[in-house]
């Protein structure tokens, strides 16, 4: 286990790695590579990175998938970096890198489609997709208004008053606002309030640009004075900065497949949630105990993981 | 049982492989030689898992990690991958009057000892 502290690329796999493991436990399963001549895939879940500390993303929209009859198997972990990370870090030409041989992983499967919940992920992969793209690389949201018939046809009430928050940076992130809101829509009960304060800068939070403090307290407080119960989030980045909000407002953060997996009876714990909403460190290590030590990890191992990955 | 000096090939001085990832060629091709803990390790250029450049590598005790997904060798287990992936491809190296050589053939187990600490 690395220094979960030191800003390495060792350090930043292996902390996602643990981290998925703790969380997860066996409940995700993923494939770090395919063979060549495997059977063909039509559809794949991309499973980036930092998906890692939140599971249940993953686990609903395979299941969401399933519903409507998609059967998605997931391929994915830090083997299959789309090379955000070294561009985050400045290394381009890294980042270039991991995303072809990404792109060369995913070609293995011959998919017809590889989704993806991951902002980061879908704009590396445009930018190095081949100019014939050997299949359709898409973020999952686009699946969902495509599939929507099906899935209106088996929504429950989910009887909320909700916010949507969003990022407009760029045309893919539009498109992805547009869906989710399309989406959401269309789940019986659920009510939208038109808001202000909601929007995010950059593609997504709490990485590239944070939403800055004011601005999130004018979203929360919006929410509130609006009578908002549940903020709707689009990427796992957003819900990892806002959650801890939850402790200051009372407004439910959720990422908006927890709401159509809600509207379809499915139910994943949110365990990055608990563990940032204890609010103290000592206490989620303690919580991570009897998952970490029959693993042969130790409370000093941990608690720098869960400093960097939870408490950041 | 240690081989004969003629199976070993000459990589260069001692003093040439203090600090970072040092590459030279064999006629096996490129390789790359690092000083960790004191001992001299050999090894291929390339991460088994996406061909990433070693050279970048990230050192931490006796392991070396490719920059690209993270996968992390132990050197003084053969190059061991440890969260269970392929191993990297290591050689045998040995130091003789200042000399770091390096052994091709995969049955020599030898792990250079530096006389510079």
């Amino acid at each position: 286990m690395a220094d979960a502290k030191a800003p390495t690329y060792t350090g930043i796999f292996n902390n996602v790695r643990t981290i998925g493991q703790l969380l997860a436990g066996d409940r995700l399963k993923w494939q770090t590579e395919l063979a060549v001549g495997a059977p063909s895939l039509p559809f794949m879940l991309h499973l980036s990175c930092f998906v890692h500390y939140t599971p249940h993303i993953p686990l609903l929209a395979q299941q969401i998938l399933e519903r409507i009859g998609i059967d998605c198997p997931i391929l994915g972990g830090p083997e299959n970096c789309c090379g955000a990370i070294h561009v985050h870090m400045g290394d381009a030409a890294l980042g270039e890198q991991a995303a072809r041989i990404g792109i060369g992983g995913f070609r293995r499967a011959r998919p017809t489609t590889i989704l993806s919940v991951c902002p980061d992920c879908d704009e590396m992969f445009a930018q190095f997709m081949p100019k014939i793209a050997p299949f359709r690389h898409s973020n999952i949201s686009e699946i969902f208004v495509e599939q929507l018939a099906k899935l209106e046809s088996i929504m429950q009430p989910v009887n909320r008053r909700v916010m949507i928050h969003s990022h407009d940076s760029n045309t893919q992130r539009q498109r992805d606002k547009s869906n989710i809101e399309t989406v959401l829509r269309a789940i019986p009960g659920l009510e939208i309030v038109e808001t202000k304060h909601a929007g995010g800068i950059g593609p997504h939070c709490q990485i590239l640009a944070p939403m800055p403090p004011p601005l999130q307290d004018a979203m929360f407080d919006e929410a509130v004075a609006l009578g908002v119960d549940t903020l709707i989030v689009p990427y796992h980045s957003c819900y990892r900065q806002h959650l801890k909000c939850e402790l200051r407002w009372p407004v439910n953060v959720q990422h908006y497949i927890s709401l159509i997996g809600e509207s379809l009876g499915l139910h994943e714990e949110e365990e990055y949630k608990k563990l940032r909403l204890l609010d103290n460190v000592d206490d989620a290590v303690e919580m991570l105990r009897p998952r970490f030590e029959p693993l042969g990890y130790t409370p000093e191992q941990v608690r720098p993981l869960i400093e960097w990955a939870v408490y950041c | 049982m240690a081989s004969a000096l003629t199976d070993w090939i000459p990589l260069g001085r001692e003093s040439e492989f203090v600090s970072g990832v040092e590459r030279r060629a064999t006629s096996a091709g490129l390789i790359l030689v690092i000083r960790l803990e004191g001992q001299f390790y050999a090894f291929d250029p390339t991460c088994p898992h996406g061909g990433g450049d070693l050279r970048r590598c990230e050192p931490e005790g006796s392991t070396i990690s490719c920059p690209l997904h993270g996968w992390t060798f132990d050197l003084s287990k053969r190059g061991d991958e440890t969260h269970g992936f392929r191993g990297l491809r290591t050689y045998a190296t040995r130091l003789c009057e200042g000399v770091l050589f390096v052994s091709l053939d995969p049955t020599v187990n030898e792990v250079a000892t530096s006389s510079l600490d």
